[in-house]
């Protein structure tokens, strides 16, 4: 009774305080929302926002939004995605998380007429089946495993680390489908290379992780290649690695670590010698390019007609610095500090 | 003998010993190395320490599910006030913030007279929102100064290479074993929860004793947390995620009856060194180390089983 | 009696929600007297004990001991009293030895570097005693535990536990349901035992006639009522008998 009347008020309140949104926004002629898997527990998070506000300076007509949470699950997200298409945006920008759980509530929303751009992770089906969204903006998972994969072999020709005998994959969810592509790019470029490879889910908690992580080295002492497929897990591995003296910095001998992301945790491990690579996925794009293709859409009916990658670039020593300064512009100083957890 | 067998930690006795005559056979060359024994050691410690807080709520008839999110928001308190408070300030103010958070719960549930299951899954949610809030989502770092201090490198270093964990968690499971079964306070909250109505009637304030339990439950986690952080002081959000599951298990596998007043401080410890020692050896194995969960799932239902038949056998009514 | 009564009810109401526990009731005990408290289930005699023992709060009236009112209730007043209630399924923590339930809430210590430690020698040695004392089977030791007693025992350790701390309240509830003939007996026989000792000993019964034999003085209650507070010369057991038969409000005005 009473919780069924305050759900009706605060509905009423929302769609009040909506209003209110509304009628400010006056001079705003489009309003995109982003639907985000990216919480503000993931400083990735930074990169899209920051990529919206310019985007919001650039385009003084467009009100963008961006939604997201901490708690993270498909259905979560469903909902998300569900409120946010009630409130009749111009346009969704939305990560494909899951091809069978968003096809219903976005061809709802395209047969709307909403323009939807996926971002980040694009329905994997092949382009008659998938969902008919305008185009897909953002980096390629297997490309991210396989480019790193590639860098690292030419080091090794190079005669800079050692040649891989087993690689494994340490991954922290075993349902996530773009961790895999990174784990599987890897490992077609590691079994080419002659090197066994293992992907290993180690779990989000850190000490459960490490525990994890040493457990498997401990039973596969031939392991020289730890790729972790996010970029603060890295430090974890490291340091299972050092601790267990296997001598995990970049040099020819011992361990090698690979990671991915343009967080401070990855870039910092790189400029320390403790990684050999990590990734960019082009983030920032990622948020100023839906946002774009969305507005051209809208107002002049352009549609691209493949998608638009936006990375992966390798992260090295040689342009590890650049990135580094970056990354605190995006970050500012204090925040980049503070997460570089080395 | 006889003691040892009528000891709730018996089931847990023969247990460790039946999966390392296990181990040994099946994988005598990679289980009795040192790195292996130390790597499952240190790890079985620190479950260790959160499953004895959760072994004293369950010997009230309680359980504490929030153990994980506190263990979590305990060691991110550390590190986090660290920069401003110094490593002994903040050591003891996040332990004053895990006893809060133990406090409330333990309030809640005898003054609210509310499950503790329903309440604690609160405190699970509700601290572990506390660590996003707070954070922003990334945990800082902890500076080189403060990994060097002193007390740092007691709680997380190492001596005669073993480390702190372990001596840690032996100084302080002789202590709760004393308290449990050798001071007023052990001999009331094993009263409390054999029979509260009987307690209660001998004038014993089973609502204090209970909320008692929780503190020390939600000190025990954080103080596990702080240990963890002190020995490898990089971190995430996700500290301690799932952690209750493994505490509970732990405990239960030790000989701990949900059906309260009784337990085994042992037990507990072997208990943890069951579910830590399945995870490292299922990974030796090569099975996909996502299976571990359900084989935790397996082996407590076993245990619980075991425990169980064990108990009838004794002639405990349970 | 000229002297003040040990414990005093006055008008005690009491509401569970919108049920209706206790009405109006007002009943004195002396220290030195057995008194039946006799009634059927729901009638109200567990409740009023409860209120004498501090479990629960009245909503109305007042409660006196030794002519001192009784301004907080709660769970420590039935120690700080020297009340004692023996029940069928409360008192014992099965989980326990008999020596730590002898002594659970006010287990005796030893300080050792200023910690106090619980005294297992003393715990031991006075609870072993008194079970001897009480007729104990000869093989059961004070560290024992209890889920291995039978229900006449149970009884007895309780009843030696009330001797034992020096009370001067008893409240038997229902002490010899399901025991053997034998073992009743046992029970009553103590009964009797700690009144003539000069203590008040309250016995909570459906059996008007087994509690006629041993009391001074029958309390009747009925709906949450005090329907009659009689003397055993006074009334016969079959009186009694009639007066709840008959539900009590009529006959009430007989009785008193």
């Amino acid at each position: 009774m009473n919780i069924g009347k305050s759900i009706l008020y605060s509905a009423l309140l929302a769609s009040a305080a909506l209003g209110v949104a509304h009628a400010q926004d006056a001079e705003k002629q489009y309003r995109f929302v982003m639907v985000s898997h990216i919480g503000s527990n993931d400083p990735n998070m930074n990169w899209l926002t920051t990529s919206l506000k310019e985007f919001e300076a650039k385009y003084p007509d467009v009100k963008t939004e961006y939604i997201s949470t901490n708690n993270y699950s498909v259905q979560e997200h469903v909902r998300l995605l569900e409120q946010a298409i009630a409130t009749q945006p111009d346009g969704i920008a939305v990560p494909i998380v899951s091809s069978d759980a968003f096809e219903g509530p976005l061809r709802k929303a395209i047969e709307a007429g909403i323009p939807v751009v996926a971002f980040n992770i694009p329905d994997g089906r092949p382009d008659g089946e998938r969902i008919p969204y305008l185009t897909y903006v953002g980096g390629d998972e297997f490309l991210t495993g396989k480019k790193l994969g590639e860098y690292a072999l030419t080091k090794v020709e190079a005669g800079e680390i050692p040649k891989p005998t087993h690689v494994v994959c340490a991954s922290h969810d075993s349902a996530h489908q773009g961790l895999k592509a990174r784990c599987a790019g890897m490992k077609e470029v590691m079994e080419k290379a002659g090197a066994k490879f293992d992907e290993l889910f180690i779990g989000a908690e850190p000490a459960t992780a490490r525990n994890t992580l040493q457990s498997f080295l401990q039973a596969n002492p031939d392991t020289n290649y730890i790729f972790t497929v996010a970029g603060w897990s890295s430090p974890w591995a490291w340091g299972v690695a050092n601790e267990m003296k296997l001598d995990p910095d970049v040099d020819d001998k011992g361990v090698t670590v690979l990671t991915v992301d343009e967080g401070p945790v990855s870039i910092e491990g790189v400029r320390a010698g403790h990684i050999l690579a990590t990734n960019s996925q082009g983030f920032w794009l990622q948020g100023y390019a839906p946002m774009e293709w969305l507005y051209w859409n809208k107002k002049f009916g352009y549609a691209p007609q493949q998608s638009i990658l936006t990375g992966p670039l390798v992260i090295n020593k040689d342009n590890a610095d650049q990135w580094a300064t970056q990354v605190r512009g995006v970050f500012g100083d204090k925040a980049y500090d503070e997460q570089n957890t080395w | 003998m006889q003691y040892l067998v009528r000891s709730q930690g018996f089931g847990a006795t023969v247990g460790v010993i039946a999966m390392l005559a296990v181990f040994t056979v099946i994988d005598f060359s990679g289980w009795w190395t040192v790195q292996t024994l130390s790597n499952v050691t240190q790890f079985t410690a620190i479950l260790a320490l959160v499953a004895l807080g959760q072994a004293l709520v369950i010997m009230t008839k309680e359980i504490d599910l929030s153990v994980g999110s506190i263990y979590g928001l305990t060691g991110v308190a550390f590190i986090t006030l660290e920069p401003s408070l110094g490593v002994p300030g903040s050591l003891v103010v996040a332990l004053l913030i895990a006893a809060a958070a133990g406090f409330i719960q333990g309030t809640a549930v005898v003054k609210g007279e509310l499950p503790s299951m329903i309440v604690t899954l609160g405190g699970l949610f509700a601290a572990r929102g506390i660590i996003y809030v707070w954070t922003g989502g990334s945990v800082h770092n902890f500076s080189p100064d403060a990994r060097t201090h002193a007390l740092t490198r007691v709680l997380g270093g190492e001596l005669f290479g073993i480390s702190a964990a372990i001596y840690w968690v032996g100084i302080i499971s002789v202590l709760l074993a004393i308290m449990l079964w050798g001071t007023r306070f052990g001999n009331r909250l094993l009263a409390t929860g054999g029979s509260r109505e009987s307690a209660e009637s001998r004038g014993v304030r089973t609502d204090r004793v209970k909320t008692a339990a929780f503190v020390l439950c939600s000190l025990l986690a954080g103080f596990a947390g702080i240990l963890t952080l002190c020995n490898q002081p990089q971190t995430h959000v996700t500290l301690g995620e799932n952690m209750e599951l493994e505490a509970i298990s732990a405990a239960v596998i030790g000989g701990c009856l949900l059906t309260g007043g009784r337990g085994s401080i042992l037990g507990v410890i072997l208990g943890a060194l069951v579910v830590v020692s399945f995870r490292y050896e299922l990974i030796a194995l090569g099975a996909p180390s996502s299976w571990y969960i359900t084989f935790v799932g397996a082996v407590l239902i076993v245990a619980v089983i075991f425990n169980q038949k064990l108990a009838r056998f004794l002639g405990h009514s349970v | 009696m000229t002297q003040q009564p040990l414990i005093q009810v006055k008008n005690l109401d009491l509401y569970f929600g919108a049920f209706h526990a206790l009405k109006n009731v007002s009943v004195d005990f002396n220290a030195g007297e057995l008194i039946g408290l006799v009634g059927d289930n729901g009638a109200g005699k567990t409740t009023l004990i409860r209120v004498l023992c501090g479990i629960h709060a009245p909503s109305k009236g007042e409660v006196f001991f030794d002519g001192k009112k009784v301004e907080k209730f709660h769970p420590k007043l039935a120690i700080d009293q020297g009340i004692e209630t023996i029940q069928q399924s409360v008192g014992l923590c099965d989980n326990l030895s008999i020596a730590r339930n002898f002594y659970l809430g006010r287990e005796p210590v030893k300080r050792i570097f200023g910690i106090p430690f619980l005294d297992f020698a003393k715990m031991r040695e006075k609870s072993s005693r008194v079970i001897r004392q009480f007729g104990l089977r000869e093989n059961v030791s004070a560290d024992d535990e209890v889920e291995r007693l039978s229900g006449g025992e149970r009884q007895s350790v309780k009843i030696g536990r009330a001797v034992e701390f020096k009370n001067r309240v008893v409240i038997m509830d229902e002490p010899t349901n399901h025991l053997s003939v034998r073992e009743r007996e046992h029970v009553n026989e103590l009964a009797v035992q700690l009144k003539e000792q000069g203590l008040l000993v309250i016995y909570i019964t459906h059996d008007i006639f087994q509690v006629h034999k041993l009391a001074d003085r029958i309390v009747i209650m009925e709906n949450g009522e005090k329907v009659a507070d009689a003397s055993t010369d006074s009334m016969s057991a079959e009186a009694l008998e009639d007066v709840i038969r008959q539900g009590g409000r009529v006959v009430e005005k007989e009785a008193v």
